[in-house]
């Protein structure tokens, strides 16, 4: 009677224990398995490294919010054809994928983008306020221009965008080179000509900490 | 065995194998859950422009300037809008009508413009169509219509009331076809059009000089809600009633109910209906003599009023002769008084002469041409109730073959459903052309779908002078295939046999709209370099505005023959009966446009706090007469129908009427939360609620006959009470300690004491001691009395203290110049004048609106679960002489300094930042709810469940503030986005924040300016000045939370006491 008891109880017990389980977690894994990143097809297989590394464009010549937005913006199917309009590619796979994009102008279609970077939505990230101080782009997103496609693995390691990360470099006394800016590597093709307007800081500076600034 | 023994015995047992198990299990369970929502985001997508437009950057808040067509007003707007769509309106600061201010009802417009119940598509016959089909049967039938012999319309046009180029080109349209229009409009302005034409020769309705006036008398005019040009009114009304240099305007207010505007009023007269003639006779006699008029003016009106005794009518107005005497005295000084007489609760037979009475008044007391101006002539008076019923009575006998029926919710705005539906069965054809449905557009055969205010072009002309200009500020909402309404006229134009050049060359109506100004206003405009130069700046700045001088009036009393000014009815006080009393409000009116909309529905009205319902308002006296409680479900019925409404018991209603609100009774659409509120899945916007449909209170039309003859509706007839047993759970925001009812002996109808209990939250200063700067604190004697809730009286939580203990607690252990917290370069304040503030409600819009707050409902809102970050707190406490005075103001956050909420909080989701803001993180939180228990204003609001946005309500939520979920404390962080915003700026140029670069949501809204925000640190900015003020005070400050809220005391007038 005992053991029966018991085994009743185990019995229950699990059958609780599979319901909670069904529905704490079930409810996440059945809706969103198959898109975790690892399986991320972009529509176009954009070649960062062809583009910037090669041919010695800027990040911001299609990426060209960046400076005046928070978001860096993400560039139109207008802007991509501007160029390939003429730019028909060298290899026959390179002009398989500038083929798509003239499909989508003609098609009136906008490309749907794979967010490589992304922070939750409860996080207001400025790309002008890092851009404003000094900070170049490879700061935050690695060396993109090195890659070919990137995928979030390829800098998950050095560049978590946790919110450890972000805060470890918000605390650091940032020395102050002779523009009163942030004294890091500013790349070239990014041009200096903003840095130089900014007015000069004493000392040096740091990040704010205050919560708000990021999550309001 | 006893149940322990077997329990323990169990454990011994089984423990170890199920223990094992289950830590096992929940091991799995738990790394699975970790897998699952925290370290895989599912990947998003980036949706670039195909095209952008030039120069846009993205994530920026631009300001279109636009106009409102929410009532005839007029009003600029400013449509914030952020990647392609609108997420917020405000005024336009540079147009004359409402100088950047909004009302409440014109930012829900939005809601509008984002309703769950838009038209998606064409509809025919309940099946969706396309426009090219519907437009061309509809051609063919106009043809149809238009062959037919005989000289009479066959054609009929119901629309709101506008004067608009897309209702001119409506006329051209109807004038082709032999087509009829009628324009709806629920106000009596018709009746007032009737005795300014009569009296005056003006044909109008008149401008108020307000801002000059000394004196203001409103004869039932809620001129702060809905009557007249309301945030234009609440404008002048700031500069008539604030305290400026020892100086304040003197306004009473006489009606049978307590309305917001009677509640500003520094008197008001609560009389029956028919009291508010009795009154304007009265000071008009008064007036005579002394009056500067012709003699022979004063011989005829002497005539006319020889009936009138002053000392009897003051006596039945419950008026002392010394009050009278000073309301009239301050009044007749020539050009200092205007009187206002209007408002659906005049519109009954007992103020039938009500507007020539008042207009007489206005004459002898010098006010005509000084401060009441014509000239002006507002757009607001539509057809009158003669001519609506007269096409009713058509439309039954089956003269129209089409109706088109363009966004008046006609079965709702007229009584007598029956004799609607029937007369709408007569015509052939019924053609709604709505934005979104509603009880209307439920019975049209065909439903053509015409863009919102904020799709459209249009030019509005609401006063002579203000050509106010519309454009579309987003595309349409995907999946919403509408047409402004000028685009379809023009189409529609194009399918008939006589299509018209001006058809076919016009493709759309915006350029229709651009050749008629191009004809009709560039040549007016001085100082542009052409018409494109013209056009732009007119549509960046809203419209193109002139001065226009007033037109002087000339009085003619022959028309007081045929009058009946003696007025016996109301001196016949008639006690059995009861009679209706309609009202309008900030929130809903007569119009009843504003259904379907969350935000109206669950925001209080400001003097009753209920939402989610209509309601009647008795008095304490009629209540205990019928033995009915507060709450209590009551039958009311009068010859032609009845309902069912809760008793709302206070004493701001005469007890010969019974006042309920009008335009209520509107269908809505509402996620239906409750009834799945037992599942285990979560809602998400996959897996959302289905929504169901709602009816938001009755609609008292239901109550009359319609009234054929006659220049407006009229809104009276006589009411039976009777009691159904029913109790019912009314959503009220007013949160009174409901236990010390019982302790109130003279409260039969349990009512309850709604004051604030000796806290002096909104405190009233008397204009001789804030003029001789000794203000007490009056009425919250803090360093004599201790704080307690059990107090031995109900309606006071404080208890007085002997001498002794007081001489000891004196100062509650802190010295003013404590600095709990140091704060540099900001700490942003605020400061609210109560003086200026008139609880319309519009700042709680605009909270709704800027930072995403979700609308509860009703049964939540029952529990209190409402999450308004902004609130009117109203209160009804008596003064030295037992009148009772309404205080109410707005309440948010106060942002402490040295705030209970914080020092609770286990995980610091919320502290104090270095701008002196109570901060909330809202990923930080984990819902202890300890910060709220702790909060002693009592702002915060807790998320009790993952509310829901329907689409496309979505559209409209502001990407700078997070939505919050389940689990999670909200409140006001003084628009935080908006600081953070102001500060990235200033910091990328170098500099600090300038005063008044920083603009909160309520603040940009407030049409009295009674709200300023700056930075208390800077000792030159706008608020630390406020901080100066003599009136200013904290609320609650003997609990030493150091607030950031500076409240200035309202001031009482003395011109009455």
């Amino acid at each position: 009677m005992l053991i029966k008891g018991i085994r009743v109880f185990v019995i229950s017990g699990m059958l609780t224990l599979g319901l909670m389980l069904i529905s704490f977690s079930g409810y996440s894994f059945i809706e969103y398995s198959s898109e975790y990143y690892g399986d991320i097809e972009q529509p176009i297989g954009f070649n960062h490294k062809v583009h910037v590394e090669d041919n010695g464009m800027s990040c911001e010549a299609c990426h060209s919010q960046a400076r005046h937005s928070d978001s860096a913006g993400t560039p139109s199917v207008r802007s991509c054809i501007g160029c390939h309009v003429s730019i028909k590619g060298t290899s026959e796979e390179q002009q398989k994928e500038i083929a798509k994009i003239t499909a989508y102008w003609r098609a009136e279609e906008p490309i749907l983008w794979k967010k490589i970077h992304d922070v939750p939505d409860f996080v207001k990230f400025s790309h002008k306020a890092h851009l404003d101080v000094g900070f170049d782009c490879s700061s935050c997103h690695g060396e993109v221009s090195k890659t070919v496609m990137p995928v979030p693995q390829s800098f998950k390691g050095e560049i978590p965008l946790s919110m450890g990360w972000c805060v470890t470099c918000h605390r650091t006394d940032w020395a102050v080179d002779e523009n009163g800016k942030i004294a890091i590597p500013v790349r070239e093709t990014r041009g200096g000509t903003v840095v130089a307007e900014a007015p000069p800081v004493a000392g040096h500076i740091n990040g704010p900490v205050d919560c708000l600034v990021c999550h309001d | 065995m006893t149940k322990k023994q077997k329990r323990s015995e169990q454990k011994e047992a089984g423990s170890k194998i199920v223990r094992r198990d289950f830590f096992k299990l929940a091991a799995v369970s738990g790394a699975s859950v970790a897998v699952a929502s925290c370290n895989n985001d599912p990947v998003e997508e980036l949706l670039p422009y195909i095209n952008p437009p030039a120069d846009l950057v993205a994530g920026k808040i631009y300001k279109f300037a636009s106009s409102c067509q929410q009532c005839a007003a007029g009003c600029g707007v400013r449509a914030r809008v952020v990647d392609g769509r609108v997420i917020g309106v405000e005024g336009n600061p540079d147009h004359p009508i409402n100088k950047g201010a909004l009302c409440a009802i014109g930012q829900s417009s939005l809601q509008e413009l984002y309703s769950p119940v838009r038209i998606k598509s064409p509809v025919m016959g309940g099946e969706a169509d396309t426009w090219e089909n519907l437009l061309n049967s509809l051609g063919e039938k106009i043809e149809q219509a238009r062959a037919e012999k005989g000289e009479a319309p066959k054609i009929l046009y119901i629309g709101p009331t506008r004067r608009s180029a897309s209702v001119d080109l409506l006329t051209d349209f109807l004038k082709r076809v032999n087509g009829e229009r009628v324009f709806y409009e629920g106000n009596p302005y018709r009746s007032l059009l009737s005795a300014n034409k009569d009296m005056f020769g003006k044909d109008e309705v008149p401008a108020y000089n307000i801002k000059k006036a000394r004196t203001l008398i409103s004869f039932g005019a809620d001129f702060l809600e809905s009557w007249h040009s309301v945030v234009e009114n609440s404008d002048a009304y700031g500069e008539f009633h604030a305290y400026k240099d020892g100086k304040k305007g003197f306004h009473a207010h006489i009606s049978p109910h307590l309305s917001l505007t009677a509640s500003n009023a520094d008197k008001w007269v609560n009389c029956s209906p028919g009291g508010e003639v009795q009154l304007a006779l009265l000071l008009t006699k008064f007036l005579l003599d002394k009056s500067s008029i012709s003699a022979k003016d004063k011989k005829i009106i002497r005539g006319k009023l020889s009936k009138v005794n002053i000392a009897k009518g003051i006596k039945e107005l419950d008026l002392s002769m010394a009050q009278f005497k000073k309301i009239a005295n301050s009044f007749g000084v020539q050009g200092h008084g205007v009187a206002i007489s209007g408002g659906v609760s005049v519109s009954n037979l007992e103020n039938a002469s009500l507007h020539y009475a008042v207009n007489m008044l206005n004459y002898v007391g010098g006010a005509l041409n000084k401060t009441i101006q014509f000239g002006a002539d507002y757009a607001f008076a539509g057809s009158s109730a003669e001519q609506m019923a007269s096409v009713v009575s058509k439309m039954e006998e089956g003269q129209y073959d089409i109706l088109f029926i363009h966004e008046i919710n006609l079965l709702e705005v007229l009584p007598n459903k029956e004799l609607l539906r029937k007369a709408l069965g007569g015509v052939d054809m019924v053609v709604g052309l709505f934005a979104t449905y509603n009880e209307t557009s439920e019975i049209c055969q065909m439903l053509l779908p015409v863009g919102t205010a904020f799709e459209s072009f249009d030019a509005l002309n609401p006063k002579v002078g203000v050509y106010s200009l519309q454009q579309p500020v987003m595309a349409n909402i995907p999946g919403i295939d509408s047409r402004s309404f000028g685009d379809v006229l023009l189409s529609l134009g194009s399918k008939l046999s006589d299509a018209k050049e001006a058809d076919v060359k016009f493709a759309t109506f915006q350029d229709w709209l651009k050749a008629k100004w191009e004809k009709e206003i560039y040549p007016q405009a001085k100082g542009y370099l052409n018409f494109t130069d013209f056009w732009h700046k007119s549509l960046q700045n809203g419209g193109y505005f002139k001065r226009v001088n007033p037109t002087k009036a000339s009085v003619s009393l022959s028309c007081l023959k045929d009058i009946d000014l003696t007025n016996d009815k109301s001196v016949k006080k008639s006690e059995e009966k009861l009679k209706l009393v309609a009202f309008n409000s900030n929130l809903a009116n007569i119009n009843a446009n504003t259904g379907n909309r969350g935000w109206l529905a669950e925001i209080p009205h400001p003097i009753s706090q209920l939402t989610w319902d209509s309601w009647v308002e008795m008095h304490p006296d009629t209540a205990a007469k019928h033995s009915i409680k507060h709450g209590d479900e009551v039958e009311i019925s009068s010859k032609q129908g009845s309902f069912k409404l809760p008793a709302y018991v206070y004493h701001g209603v005469n007890p010969s009427v019974l006042a309920i609100p009008a335009g209520m009774g509107l269908a809505m659409q509402f996620p239906n939360y409750s009834a799945r509120r037992n599942l285990i899945l979560p809602f998400t916007s996959d897996r959302p609620n289905e929504m169901i449909d709602l009816k938001v209170g009755k609609n008292l039309l239901n109550l009359l006959p319609f009234s054929s003859g006659g220049d407006d509706l009229l809104l009276s007839t006589e009411l039976n009470i009777k009691k159904t047993g029913v109790k019912i759970a009314l959503a009220e925001a007013d949160g009174q300690w409901r236990d010390d009812i019982k302790a109130l002996r003279d409260d039969s109808a349990q009512y309850g004491d709604r004051g604030q209990k000796g806290r002096g939250l909104f405190r009233r200063a008397s204009l001789q001691d804030v003029k001789s700067g000794k203000m007490d604190e009056k009425g919250h004697h803090l360093r004599d009395r201790y704080y307690t809730v059990k107090s031995g009286s109900p309606t006071d939580f404080y208890d007085n203290v002997d001498e002794q203990v007081k001489a000891e607690n004196i100062g509650y252990g802190f010295k003013p110049n404590d600095n709990p917290v140091f704060h540099k370069p900001y700490r942003f304040e605020m400061s609210v004048d109560l003086d200026r503030c008139t609880g319309c409600s519009s700042c709680i819009v605009a909270c709704y609106a800027e930072n995403n707050i979700p609308v509860v409902g009703k049964e939540r809102f029952v529990l209190h679960r409402q999450m308004s970050w902004i609130r009117i707190e109203r209160y009804f406490d008596k003064d030295e002489k037992g009148e009772i005075k309404t205080n109410l103001g707005p309440s948010a956050c106060q942002q402490c300094d040295n705030a209970g909420c914080e020092t609770v909080c286990p995980v610091y989701a919320t502290y104090h930042n270095p701008d002196g803001l109570n901060a909330q993180v809202y990923n930080r939180c984990v819902g202890t709810r300890y910060c709220a228990n702790n909060c002693i204003y009592k702002q915060r609001r807790f998320n009790w469940r993952t509310y829901e946005f329907p689409y496309p309500l979505n559209l409209q939520l502001n990407p700078a503030v997070t939505v919050r979920t389940k689990g999670v404390m909200e409140k006001c962080t003084f628009c935080v986005q908006r600081i953070q915003e102001a500060k990235a700026t200033a910091k990328s140029e170098g500099r600090l924040v300038v005063d008044g670069e920083i603009v909160t949501a309520c603040q940009s809204v407030c049409p009295t300016k009674a709200i300023t925000f700056g930075n208390g640190v800077d000792a030159n900015s706008k608020i630390s000045q406020k901080k100066k003020d003599i009136r200013g005070y904290h609320q609650l400050a003997e609990l030493n939370y150091r607030p950031a809220i500076t409240y200035l005391s309202k001031v009482d007038s003395d011109e009455i006491n």
